[in-house]
């Protein structure tokens, strides 16, 4: 099956499982004032001229699935729907995010190259366990990250004084959300949404702007010969001054023992001391969201992060009960990556699928902004 | 969830890292060979599941050659002053693939290092991985396997990541930069060499898209032409 084929299956799919809203950019009304955290649909817009909302429609996790939806915003709409001058950027000074119980990850994204996940062919596209266009990463190679959470309920970050992150009102954000109601990981309400407010701050306000970084070791292979592998990698900010990270998480999968963020000297080939590292997570389901004012991390000019990834090899049949095995790792190793049968080795390789693959992602958000940065 | 881990390697991990921490045969010069290596090196080293064993002499200093993979998925020796592939991954940028053929070392959980750098800027980027060698049966080991095709093996080499080159001031392709490789085996024996390669877009394919995310100045996002 061709991608285009797969992406109609996955709009198909959409269709079955949306429940309910009929658009996804308009505000709701506005919510009481007790807001529950964990419910998106009571998140409260921004004020009038405050800033934006994206509202996910409600969409079900049946047990046993993976739901990865990507849903498409145009800037300028949103600022039209929040009455706004929609010819006018949005300074993002505030993110507030969220989701129902469940969410592997939500991630927004500012959508750049189109190549096999496009806008145009709906608003929202919905991937199912791995297959649909919203599951393949190449897809948004070069779209620069915008924010995101591996958080349960909400998570609600001012960003430094007078620090913004710019939107132009011509482009369009790829908010991502992936649920998971399997062996590894539960939806217990079997629903997923996401509510995001961006809110902004008066241009004159603005002294620096957010720059962000998306790292990604996507060539990873954790294997049942070679059961404790470590994966490092560096990404640059290549800015001739010091620039302060103020936000950082890492993202794996449960084969996950540790991910560390250090901060690098960009010219540097080992790992950084320990009393470079900045961030650590040994929790895969639950990683730590460090921001400002918590988190303010000097580097050095042309420097940049150094992130490691370190995995215990699990047998699928325990980890899943029975739903993944061996077996199953080796036919997905053979197809994706077309490896010969004297190198299966029943490996978790690359993928966004929890059950069967492992990701090593990095998020970074720092100031002032040389450029936005994605790294592979 | 808790997640029923089996007993954890983690204490020959910290041993491995607390010998780098210390400065045992820290890469810098051309062909600077560790040959430190713990005497008395604890007996899970051998317990480990890797088919690989030891390679070569335990009590002779480690050597490798270089490697690298071209964009037909053989794999060739890598000299100095080389030009070096770059290959469209399957996450998209370019990377190349470089590897070892190494021998007097721990070929299971060998850590092996490839780095790239800006011999102007001395800038550098960098992917190290845990990787089993495949033994050849003459006393040394190499990267993805034995034939001489690694469809599927790429991961047991280095992936360089070079582009999109937002760390470079020059183009990536068609100029000299230095190719670094470490290994670094379970019992603290380590080598590094250091050689000159020119990266070279290496798949007409996707040419354009290759010299527009490897040139110096290249800013995220910008259109490609036929990407």
């Amino acid at each position: 099956m061709d991608v285009r084929s797969r992406l109609l299956a996955g709009v198909t799919l959409a269709a079955l499982v949306l429940l309910v809203g009929n658009g996804c950019s308009s505000p709701p009304p506005a919510p009481p004032p007790n807001q529950d955290p964990t419910d998106p649909s009571q998140l409260s817009p921004p004020p009038s001229g405050q800033g934006v909302q994206m509202l996910t429609n409600a969409f079900a996790v049946p047990a046993g699935t993976e739901i990865q939806a990507c849903y498409f915003f145009k800037v300028s709409d949103l600022e039209q729907a929040a009455g706004m001058d929609p010819t006018q950027p949005l300074e993002v000074h505030r993110v507030q995010i969220v989701q129902k119980p469940g969410s592997h990850h939500m991630n927004l994204f500012r959508v750049r190259t189109i190549t096999g996940l496009d806008p145009a062919n709906g608003a929202v596209q919905v991937g199912t366990n791995g297959q649909g266009a919203c599951f393949y990463s190449s897809n948004w190679a070069d779209w620069p990250l915008l924010a995101n959470t591996q958080d349960q309920g909400d998570q609600d970050w001012s960003y430094p004084d007078g620090i913004a992150n710019e939107l132009q009102p011509t482009e369009t954000l790829m908010l991502q959300t992936h649920y998971v109601n399997a062996a590894t990981q539960q939806s217990p309400d079997g629903v997923g949404q996401v509510g995001i407010n961006l809110w902004t701050i008066d241009p004159s306000q603005v002294t620096s702007q957010l720059g962000t970084v998306f790292a990604t070791n996507q060539n990873i292979r954790i294997c049942q010969h070679n059961p404790t592998p470590t994966f490092s990698a560096s990404c640059q900010f290549n800015s001739p001054q010091p620039v302060t990270i103020v936000g950082a998480n890492g993202h794996f999968h449960s084969r996950g023992k540790e991910f560390d963020i250090y901060s690098w000297d960009g010219t540097s080939t080992t790992t950084p001391d320990v009393s470079q590292r900045f961030y650590k997570s040994t929790d895969w389901a639950d990683p730590p969201m460090l921001h400002s004012p918590g988190l303010e991390q000097s580097i050095v000019p042309r420097g940049g992060i150094w992130y490691t990834c370190s995995y215990q090899w699990v047998d699928p049949v325990v980890l899943t009960n029975g739903e993944v095995t061996c077996d199953t790792l080796n036919q997905l190793d053979a197809a994706k990556n077309h490896t010969p049968p004297s190198q299966l080795d029943c490996c978790y390789t690359f993928g966004g699928v929890v059950e069967e693959n492992e990701h090593c992602n990095a998020f970074v958000y720092y100031y002032p902004k040389q450029d936005d940065v994605n790294c592979f | 969830m808790p997640i029923p881990f089996p007993p954890s390697r983690l204490p020959v991990l910290s041993l491995s890292l607390a010998l780098l921490a210390a400065g045992c045969s820290s890469p810098g010069e051309q062909g600077d060979a560790g040959t430190d290596a713990p005497s008395d090196a604890p007996e899970s080293f051998d317990a480990e599941p890797c088919a690989a064993g030891y390679l070569g002499d335990p009590s002779a200093p480690p050597d490798f050659t270089f490697q690298i993979v071209r964009a037909d998925d053989s794999v060739a020796p890598l000299n100095d002053g080389d030009t070096v592939p770059l290959i469209l991954p399957p996450q998209g940028g370019r990377v190349f693939f470089v590897g070892v053929r190494a021998t007097n070392v721990d070929g299971c959980s060998l850590q092996l290092t490839g780095a790239l750098r800006d011999l102007s800027t001395n800038a550098v980027r960098v992917d190290s991985r845990t990787v089993d060698l495949v033994a050849t049966g003459d006393g040394w080991g190499v990267s993805g396997m034995a034939t001489t095709n690694v469809t599927g093996a790429i991961a047991d080499f280095s992936n360089v990541p070079v582009c999109p080159n937002e760390w470079s001031q020059t183009n990536i392709y068609g100029n000299v930069y230095g190719l670094e490789v470490t290994i670094q085996d379970r019992r603290g024996k380590m080598l590094t060499k250091k050689i000159h390669v020119t990266p070279q877009c290496a798949e007409p394919a996707n040419l354009d898209e290759c010299l527009c995310i490897c040139k110096a100045g290249y800013v995220l996002g910008q259109p490609c032409g036929d990407m």
